[in-house]
């Protein structure tokens, strides 16, 4: 994608994303006494020379901010020392390496929750060398494709697929080369999916998507089995063109009094075949002009959702509109907005909080989110944020009709959470029910400011979980209004809950599956622990495995 | 031109691409609306299907004046439902430069037919490996433009349609190159964001061809070119940090443009060397740079100048001295400070001579809202500034002929106004001074920004500034030759200075342009009267991208031109709306 073209959407994007996260300040290094080893294999063979990245998890989010390297020894061990009690991610950073315990190039590794003066040992890093699967694109009129991203899709044993990208997209001479593969049976393809729309905007030509050796339908791909360090040349693909350049032409007009709408993002998506949005990004024309108007350009045929008020930074919300370009372009749609409700109040902290808490105050930040009506709708969902005054006022606006939560935002909030909730002296238990231009006063949210942790292990007996089973641990407020606290559990099934106020809490341990919906149950999975703040209370679970029949669907 | 394409174009080489313009007869209203058309070809004389065209109101900050279209399968392109105004246009094409350098923005209007030729931009390839010999994986390249195609030194970071990495052989490609010399460097982390962590990050990056800067190679390449075996010895160095905290600057504004971008600018040179960006909502305004390497830099804040910013949220902040010597520097503060503004009308004033009328024909008649009102930052010659954020204010007229020129740092400006057609020339530039605020203060005489320029003070908002724009404009082009058998220097300068002593300080009536390989040169949208025509040598160091300001602006500079002038004697005198053509200027 040209220079000016590709800043433009990252920015937007980049921006976009950003909108209710944030960033934070550095904190001074604080310099412990815990370590962190593991060892590097290949193959088995232990690994010389391997850089391993850790980050903090506090630091993941930070921007610029680099990992801290290790590099393994002769024997294929690394060593990390000095750490503070924390969150820890590492990940083997060994391109053309396949990690099998990487999910992807976001994936942020293994995680180990430190404690203070831990030795964590055996964080292991099993490697395999890397499959390449190289080959050239062009298109029906014989020209290189340049810049396109080439998808790969693993062909699984039991029919299970999973998408890989491939390293780089094709350079100028429409050339690709795909590495670091885990060894096995792939389909290889690049352009865009045909039923969904594309949101390559500014990209020159736009391709529909085309699998190895030329055919469209991924049923009818050629796999190809690649194996560990070996290169698969010739992947040629011919990839056909597909018209560019359709736009849609939209009018945001506010519902009550018919006038144009100005200066409102509106996002486009593409939707796949269940109409959920994908993926959504901004073109030029996004922003509505003093007459209202939108116009998106640089649109391919497919399925596209219009999604209103983007940047969740306006007084206004509406409704997803969904289209489809067929042949021509969509002009004269109407995108009614309505004004969101404003809620005002005060955000205090609880009695009993020392000065430099107060402080922290005026560095965090609320969000008041109210959900559309249907799931599937998420980016119609309203979520504003207001960052907290100098006399505890909070406001927030353009929040739409329904039943409006608030949360604490971002990584300043750490420690705080929402005791309680309430409107008028009386307590909102279940949320605030608002209407669109409805003016909402008198919300009182108090925070607590917790500073109690609670580390330990869990012990899981009477088997063994499945490779795509992990557990996960939250501390219940026994009898309060108090909010439910998560903590994450590491690959060692250390696990660690900050920011607990004092009081009574039930540790109740459940598992996930990163492949189903279903859970399995387990057995003496809860404790009631006190915690006073300030201290590390330490606690060990043993829970068990139910019957053979413990899965069982949500 | 809106405020992102400007802010793009300020961080990146961008270039106006070849252009050929055909003005048909048309006659402008305010209220007509026209196209602009034009065509994308290859050097091949292929049409360039599927090429990025942008065709965008000068100076507009709305969306809704920005149109970015794909050319069709001719290579043809057209943007209708234009309103009457001032249009930057320019196309691009994946791996495709423009072989034509122009650092003057063009212009163009309703009823333009712009074409473009793209050429094959150049390709550097090579191998990254460890002091071991071992291929360094997927490791980001990162290229600095240090030369232009003429040899003259440039320092722009290269910007890739996407940036490229080694692969697993420890190769790189990078293609799309303009003509010009290069550094190439591996690893190192130069782009504000959050994206997937390397173990190159903290490293300062490593030069072609061992490594560190002071032993880098340049390496020339041209357009069409392939340059291989560009092999970089990967040294895993570590950088420096750098962080600190913005103070001032807007508040409490949710809107994610309103946030504020951090720059850190090699010095000298003034490249962005890597960039920073704080959310609006960030409260703790803190930032940090990683993998730094030992250097001067100069580190500036700014907030605000994207869209649907208020001007009350744009802020810039000084600059910055940061030297990096063996360590990490730390809470550094930069201080954000208002922007400043200009604002004013333009006024078309008739000539008073009736026949001129008739005689001053143009191929098409403008309207006010097709004038470029910009703005030129005089350092008063000090080379060694940090870059003026807002390089070059730009703004059109609307349709009660009103300006603005916003995002303004404090300083010392020229204006520089682009008319539409020959037809015009510029009479005056007076700012009226402000009402006296008490009856004892005196009214102090309109100031004469055409010929004093304009100070500007860091948040100040300058009104009233009126733009006089009448007909009856003279032109003169002609050639310039040489003695028989004499060779002519490569590059020279025509400069035009108003014969007129009492006319010597009006900086309006100085024109100077560099010439080209045809020798030949042309003023237009001049006052009638009587100037000399000067010609000088341009300075061997000048690069074609950077011209050197206006010799006229410098008064001892202005002196020596109209000693030279008066001595080479020059001299022509143009009626209104008089042209003269093939004028013969002989170097002596």
């Amino acid at each position: 994608m040209p220079s000016i073209i590709r800043f433009f959407t990252r920015t937007v994007l980049l921006l976009g994303f950003s909108v209710g996260f944030f960033a934070h300040a550095q904190t001074p290094e604080k310099i412990g006494t815990g370590t962190i080893s593991g060892k590097v294999t290949i193959e088995g063979k232990p690994a010389p020379g391997i850089v391993v990245l850790i980050n903090k998890d506090t630091e993941r989010w930070e921007q610029n901010k680099p990992a801290t390297k290790a590099t393994t020894d002769a024997s294929g061990v690394f060593k990390l020392e000095k750490l503070s009690a924390a969150k820890y991610y590492l990940s083997a950073s060994a391109p053309g390496y396949y990690d099998a315990k990487k999910k992807s190039e976001w994936d942020n590794g293994t995680q180990v929750n430190l404690g203070e003066g831990e030795q964590a040992d055996g964080i292991n890093f099993a490697l395999t060398r890397g499959a390449v699967v190289t080959g050239r694109l062009f298109d029906d009129r014989g020209h290189k494709v340049i810049e396109e991203t080439i998808v790969l899709i693993k062909q699984g044993r039991e029919g299970q697929k999973k998408t890989v990208t491939c390293s780089d997209t094709s350079d100028d001479r429409g050339v690709f080369r795909c590495y670091g593969l885990e060894p096995g049976k792939y389909i290889v393809g690049a352009g865009t999916d045909s039923k969904e729309g594309n949101l390559q905007l500014y990209a020159s030509i736009s391709y529909t998507r085309t699998w190895y050796p030329g055919v469209a339908e991924e049923d009818k791909a050629k796999v190809i089995e690649v194996k560990i360090e070996e290169e698969t040349a010739g992947i040629d693909i011919k990839l056909s063109h597909k018209k560019k350049g359709y736009k849609v032409l939209a009018k945001i007009i506010d519902a009550n009094t018919g006038k144009p709408v100005p200066n409102m993002l509106i996002g486009i998506g593409t939707a796949n075949e269940e109409g959920l949005v994908t993926d959504f990004t901004f073109g030029s024309g996004s922003i509505s002009n003093s007459e209202g108007d939108v116009k998106i350009e640089g649109l391919t045929t497919g399925h596209y959702v219009l999604v209103p008020n983007a940047m969740q930074s306006g007084e206004y919300f509406g409704e997803q509109i969904k289209v489809e370009i067929k042949d021509e372009d969509i002009t004269g749609l109407e995108m009614k907005v309505e004004k969101g409700a404003i809620i005002s109040g005060t955000a205090i902290l609880a009695d009993g909080v020392n000065q430099e808490i107060q402080k922290k105050l005026s560095s965090l930040s609320l969000i008041a989110s109210s959900n559309a009506p249907k799931s599937d709708d998420w980016y119609a969902s309203t979520r504003s944020a207001s960052l907290i005054g100098a006399a505890g006022n909070v406001e927030f606006k353009g929040v739409r009709t329904g039943r409006v939560r608030f949360h604490l935002n971002g990584n300043e909030a750490k420690g705080f959470v929402i005791s309680r909730i309430e409107r008028d002296s009386s307590p909102l238990n279940d949320g605030l029910e608002v209407k669109a231009g409805e003016q909402v006063s008198g919300v009182r949210i108090v925070l607590a400011y917790g500073s109690a942790t609670i580390r330990g292990e869990i012990k899981v007996e009477g088997g063994t979980l499945p490779d795509d089973v992990g557990l996960g641990i939250q501390a219940k407020p026994a009898g309060t209004q108090g909010q439910n606290m998560y903590g994450s559990v590491d690959s060692r099934g250390r696990f660690v809950i900050e920011g607990l106020g004092a009081g009574s809490y039930d540790l109740v341990v459940n598992t996930y599956s990163s492949k189903t919906s279903s859970s399995i149950s387990l057995q003496k999975n809860s404790k009631t622990v006190q915690v006073t703040q300030g201290q590390e209370s330490t606690v060990n679970l043993t829970v068990s495995i139910g019957g053979k029949d413990s899965r069982e669907e949500k | 031109m809106k405020h992102g394409l400007l802010i793009i174009m300020m961080l990146f080489p961008l270039v106006i691409l070849a252009q050929e313009k055909n003005e048909a007869v048309t006659e402008v209203t305010p209220k007509q609306k026209g196209k602009i058309t034009g065509r994308v070809m290859g050097d091949d004389g292929q049409p360039m299907e599927g090429a990025i065209v942008s065709v965008s109101v000068v100076g507009n900050n709305n969306p809704d004046a920005w149109h970015l279209i794909n050319a069709d399968d001719e290579g043809n392109f057209i943007v209708s439902d234009l309103a009457p105004a001032a249009y930057t246009v320019f196309a691009e094409s994946t791996a495709f430069v423009s072989p034509a350098v122009n650092s003057e923005n063009k212009y163009y209007h309703l009823g333009d037919t712009v074409n473009f030729t793209l050429v094959k931009g150049g390709v550097i390839t090579g191998q990254v490996t460890n002091t071991q010999g071992e291929p360094v994986i997927a490791a980001p390249l990162a290229i600095i433009r240090v030369r232009d195609a003429e040899g003259r030194k440039v320092n722009e970071q290269g910007w890739f349609s996407r940036p490229r990495k080694t692969d697993d052989r420890g190769m790189y490609r990078v293609f799309g190159l303009r003509a010009g010399k290069y550094l190439v460097l591996a690893g190192g982390k130069r782009a504000a964001g959050w994206g997937p962590q390397n173990s190159y990050d903290t490293d300062t990056g490593s030069y072609y061809p061992a490594g560190n800067r002071d032993s880098a190679i340049e390496v020339s390449v041209s357009l069409g070119e392939e340059i291989n075996g560009i092999n970089i010895r990967y040294r895993s160095e570590k950088g420096y940090s750098i962080n600190g905290k913005v103070i001032g600057g807007p508040i409490g504004n949710l809107l994610a443009f309103g946030g504020i971008s951090i720059i850190l600018q090699s010095h000298p040179g003034h490249s962005t060397e890597m960039s920073s960006y704080i959310m609006p909502t960030d409260p703790t305004r803190s930032f940090s740079f990683y993998g730094v390497a030992d250097g001067e830099y100069d580190l500036v804040a700014n907030a605000g100048g994207g869209w649907g910013v208020e001007e009350k949220d744009s802020f810039f902040s000084a600059p910055r001295r940061i030297i990096i010597k063996g360590g990490n520097v730390a809470n550094i503060e930069l201080h954000l400070s208002p922007t400043s503004s200009v604002e004013g009308k333009v006024e078309l004033a008739v000539s008073p001579e009736k026949e001129v009328k008739t005689e001053c024909k143009s191929a098409r008649t403008s309207i006010p809202a097709e004038l470029v009102i910009g703005l030129r930052r005089d350092t008063g010659g000090k080379d060694d500034e940090p870059k003026p954020q807002n390089e070059m204010p730009v703004d059109v007229p609307d349709e009660k002929s009103e300006f603005k020129l916003k995002y303004l740092e404090a300083g010392h400006y020229h204006p520089n106004i682009v008319l539409p057609d020959e037809t015009w020339y510029v009479k005056s530039i007076l700012i009226k001074a402000p009402t006296p605020k008490s009856p004892a203060e005196k009214i102090s005489a309109m100031t004469d920004a055409g010929k004093l320029g304009i100070n500007l003070k860091a948040g100040e908002k300058l009104k009233d500034v009126t733009i006089t724009v009448i007909d009856g404009a003279a032109g003169i082009s002609g050639k310039i030759t040489g003695e028989k058998n004499q060779a002519l220097p490569p590059r020279l300068r025509v400069h035009l200075l108003p014969a007129d002593k009492e006319l010597a300080e009006d900086l309006l009536r100085y024109g100077e342009v560099k010439t080209k390989a045809d020798r030949a040169f042309a003023f237009a949208n001049l006052a009638p009267g009587k100037y000399w025509l000067l010609l000088r040598n341009v300075e061997e160091s000048e690069a074609e991208e950077k011209p050197a300001p206006p010799a006229a602006w410098d008064a001892k500079l202005r002196q020596q031109l109209r000693r030279e002038a008066e001595a080479a004697n020059n001299l022509v005198e143009l009626k209104a709306c008089q042209r003269v053509n093939d004028y013969v200027l002989k170097l002596k």
